[in-house]
């Protein structure tokens, strides 16, 4: 093996490049989720339902 | 006769004819396999071009073209170096990928979000391999770390994508990833059935999925471009190019105001770039540049990383069907190596061959477009770390 090689690094950006990865994207899909609930409540509230075509 | 050998017949070398019989197989590909041919016959007939001796397709001054020193002279090479060197043309081209898609199936289920993150576990363990190959083990080639994230992202199944990160982190592969990338991605349908077979049981691939119920009102698709850039962008910065530029697109195509815009986007820009840009990657794929072991390596590596992030896709898929109240199929996570919508296909055909009774479509678009957006965050987190 390589002494020179900076194994640590790799384990930084395979690790928190892909624990960031499965976060931000998580982090969305529940942020999605509030959204979509708060929305779907507010319509309900104020009565603000698009009309269908 | 020395007339003869003044011309590109004097200076035709074996690795331009192995090139040119490239070049010529990749048209082939496109035109009687349909294999990609909007990308594959452009890039094909430009090797053919770049590798016919004394064109001066790629003639530059002070340096090589890769050199981002040196100024173009050539009409290839001002291609490259005004679209892809500038990263122009991968930004632009995530515009009209936002206007070609629908984020529908994804909003109406947020949780394949994490179906399209999973997958991208192909790109990092594809690192790790390019590595061990490189300069952390064997020796093969003196790869480090950003080559090895340039051959990873082939994972991703995203063209674009693979041809900016490269440009930033490991020019000298870019030909040779972005073409693994869209040969690979015509090859979804070969790759991914025996993939899926392999990581499910035929009972799971039966699995019965109900149709996307919930309907998704225009303000959440008006709004889901916002918060999917302010979230992404304000946690990678680096990703700004590719995810605004994607969700920018994409308010053009929802917004109803715009109609005009996303369509010039969805076609014709989108043609125009896709001709710069197969002219300027296949410009860069000379024998000099190609043929060496790297990049042969790199290209059955990008296989590697096309499979792994397939079979990383399907086992989240499982997983999550454990835990969930409503059954998931699990083929749906091989969607979510990007390449849409083939790998969305793909899901669909097999799904109906394992129970008629299933539309999986609509399901695997979810992560589909998930792997758009999860590549391009993997990139930009790449770039944050390595840049």
């Amino acid at each position: 093996m390589s002494e020179a090689f900076d194994w640590a690094e790799v384990g930084r950006v395979v690790g928190v490049g892909f624990g960031m990865v499965i976060l931000i994207l998580s982090g969305l899909a529940v942020i999605l989720e509030i959204f979509s609930i708060a929305i779907r409540k507010i319509e309900k509230r104020f009565g603000l339902k698009e009309k269908s075509d | 006769m020395d007339g003869l050998l003044e011309t590109g017949f004097g200076a035709i070398g074996g690795g331009d004819v192995l090139m040119i019989a490239i070049g010529i197989l990749l048209v082939y590909l496109g035109i009687a396999k349909k294999w990609e041919p909007f990308l594959l016959v452009p890039i094909g007939f430009s090797i053919v071009l770049v590798n016919l001796p004394l064109g001066g397709l790629l003639d530059t001054t002070g340096g090589d073209l890769l050199d981002k020193d040196s100024e173009a002279v050539g009409m290839i090479a001002y291609i490259f170096k005004g679209g892809i060197q500038t990263d122009l043309i991968p930004c632009l081209i995530f515009i009209c990928l936002g206007a070609m898609t629908d984020f529908e199936p994804l909003i109406a289920n947020p949780k394949t979000l994490i179906l399209g993150a999973a997958a991208q576990f192909g790109v990092y363990i594809t690192l790790i391999v390019a590595v061990l190959i490189g300069s952390g083990w064997l020796g093969i080639t003196d790869w480090g770390l950003k080559e090895a994230c340039t051959i990873g992202i082939i994972g991703g199944a995203d063209g674009p994508t693979t041809i900016y990160l490269s440009d930033k982190l490991a020019p000298h592969l870019m030909g040779t990833v972005a073409m693994a990338a869209y040969i690979y991605m015509a090859m979804v349908p070969i790759i991914q059935p025996p993939i899926i077979k392999l990581c499910t049981t035929k009972k799971e691939r039966q699995i019965y999925m109900k149709p996307v119920a919930r309907e998704i009102s225009r303000k959440e698709k008006i709004l889901f471009p916002f918060v999917g850039a302010i979230i992404i962008i304000l946690l990678v910065p680096k990703s700004a190019p590719l995810i605004g530029s994607f969700m920018f697109g994409n308010l053009l195509y929802i917004s109803g105001v715009t109609d005009r815009l996303g369509k010039t986007a969805r076609e014709s820009f989108m043609d125009i770039l896709t001709i710069f840009l197969g002219l300027s990657i296949g410009g860069i794929m000379t024998a000099d540049n190609f043929l060496k072991l790297d990049s042969i390596l790199a290209f059955v590596l990008g296989i590697f990383a096309f499979a792994s992030a397939t079979a990383f896709g399907v086992l989240m898929a499982r997983l999550m069907n454990k835990f969930s109240r409503e059954p998931i199929n699990p083929m749906i996570g091989a969607a979510g190596v990007s390449a849409v919508p083939m790998s969305a296909r793909v899901v669909q055909i097999m799904g109906q061959k394992a129970n008629p009774q299933n539309f999986l479509l609509m399901h695997a678009m979810g992560p589909n477009i998930a792997g758009v957006i999860g590549t391009a965050t993997a990139a930009g987190i790449f770039l944050s770390m390595l840049e």
